[in-house]
């Protein structure tokens, strides 16, 4: 008799024999069930400026406890967390005890005011994911996942119940390059931003600018009106620079000039917040009033140095209300 | 045409270099010695991490 399961987290649907393991490289036939092996056993423990995930209206200057395992579903050739998302949970060099309610007694004496699932992918570890999200709601605690967004529909629906806020990854408006640089396709991360947006997370995009893969402008201008119809126009796009890492060393940095380019392109279509993300210090980090321009949070880095929001989250010169979860 | 004879100037490089890695002649590979894959994993409980650690992990 076959002991194969398939595992329909995310739209690989890998059938995977007893003892073999899945293309994330975590998720395992053990006596005809599928494990993941890494539950409880995160490689990655850190508390972060909320601010580096990036998530820009959601909870600023707050911290997030961060936690990852080891593995993804995604193999991107320029992947700058390579060491723990393309490795198992046997080839990194620590793994953390901590079963869910360890993590949120750990993120609630530290003061953190949310977690984080993040780093590598916490699709392929859903299951701690969705366990700690559920003790660390009843904790207080707001749950982030930052993803790439490689799920199906009905697991990212159940999650998200317990989420707050994504930052999910869209590493271009293009099936191609998904194919050739990350191994996914497009579709279903557009479909995973709509699942979050139809169950009301909070929802921030980043998008990687890799010199002469992703960088046209009409492409950019595509992804940014898919953003503006799908998702809203005060949906907060981060623009990040690419910097060499991986198996993808032959490129160099993108250019801050690119950002600014796509950062225009992307608010002449109506998008309202965009940011440039990795270039520190440069102006399109802070936030500006889509109504009258007023400057309303200064950033550097992940650091900030002004915030002019009302405790309501309104520009203080014209009222208007500004998109996010300000307290 | 001939290529000249490096054997000896190999010898020697090598012979440094397995020195320098406090290694002999004599020695396994680097590859089985470890040198070039992981060890086990050291597995440490929450309380051995230091959250602020800096890191360069992206997100």
């Amino acid at each position: 008799m076959s002991r194969q399961v398939r595992c329909d987290l995310c739209p690989r649907r890998c059938v995977i024999p007893e003892g073999g393991a899945g293309d994330c490289r975590i998720r395992v036939n053990l006596e005809g069930k599928l494990r993941a092996t890494t539950y409880g056993r995160p490689s990655a423990v850190h508390i972060d400026p909320i601010e580096k995930k990036p998530l820009f209206h959601f909870l600023p200057a707050t911290t997030a406890f961060s936690i990852a395992t080891a593995g993804c579903n995604l193999h991107c050739l320029n992947c700058q967390n390579w060491p723990l998302s393309q490795r198992d949970g046997t080839e990194v060099d620590r793994i953390f005890h901590a079963e869910p309610a360890d993590v949120v007694e750990a993120a609630r004496a530290e003061g953190c005011r949310s977690i984080a699932y993040t780093y590598s992918d916490p699709v392929v570890f859903y299951e701690y994911t969705r366990d700690t999200a559920v003790l660390a709601r009843q904790a207080g605690l707001r749950n982030l996942m930052i993803t790439a967004g490689y799920i199906n529909r009905e697991p990212l629906r159940r999650l998200c119940k317990v989420l707050d806020a994504t930052n999910t990854d869209l590493k271009a408006f293009d099936d191609a390059f998904y194919r050739k640089v990350t191994t996914a396709r497009l579709k279903p991360v557009l479909d995973a931003l709509v699942t979050f947006r139809e169950e009301g997370v909070w929802i921030e995009v980043t998008n990687l600018v890799i010199p002469t893969l992703n960088d046209d402008l009409a492409m950019i201008r595509r992804m940014a009106r898919w953003i503006r119809d799908e998702l809203g126009a005060g949906t907060p796009l981060h623009f990040s620079r690419f910097y060499p890492r991986y198996r993808m060393r032959n490129l160099p940095p993108t250019p801050a000039e690119t950002l600014v380019r796509a950062r225009k392109e992307a608010l002449d279509v109506g998008l309202q917040f965009v940011y440039i993300g990795n270039v520190m210090g440069h102006p399109g980090e802070n936030t500006y009033c889509p109504q009258d321009g007023t400057l309303l949070i200064a950033r550097t880095g992940y650091r900030i140095t002004e915030n002019h929001l009302t405790a309501d989250g309104r520009c203080p010169k014209c009222q208007e209300k500004i998109p996010g979860v300000w307290q | 045409m001939k290529k000249p004879n490096r054997s000896a100037t190999f010898d020697r490089r090598r012979r440094r270099l397995l020195l320098a890695l406090g290694l002999s002649a004599g020695s396994p590979p680097l590859w089985a010695a470890g040198s070039c894959r992981k060890d086990q994993p050291q597995l440490l409980s929450l309380r051995e991490a230091d959250f602020y650690h800096r890191h360069d992990l992206a997100g």
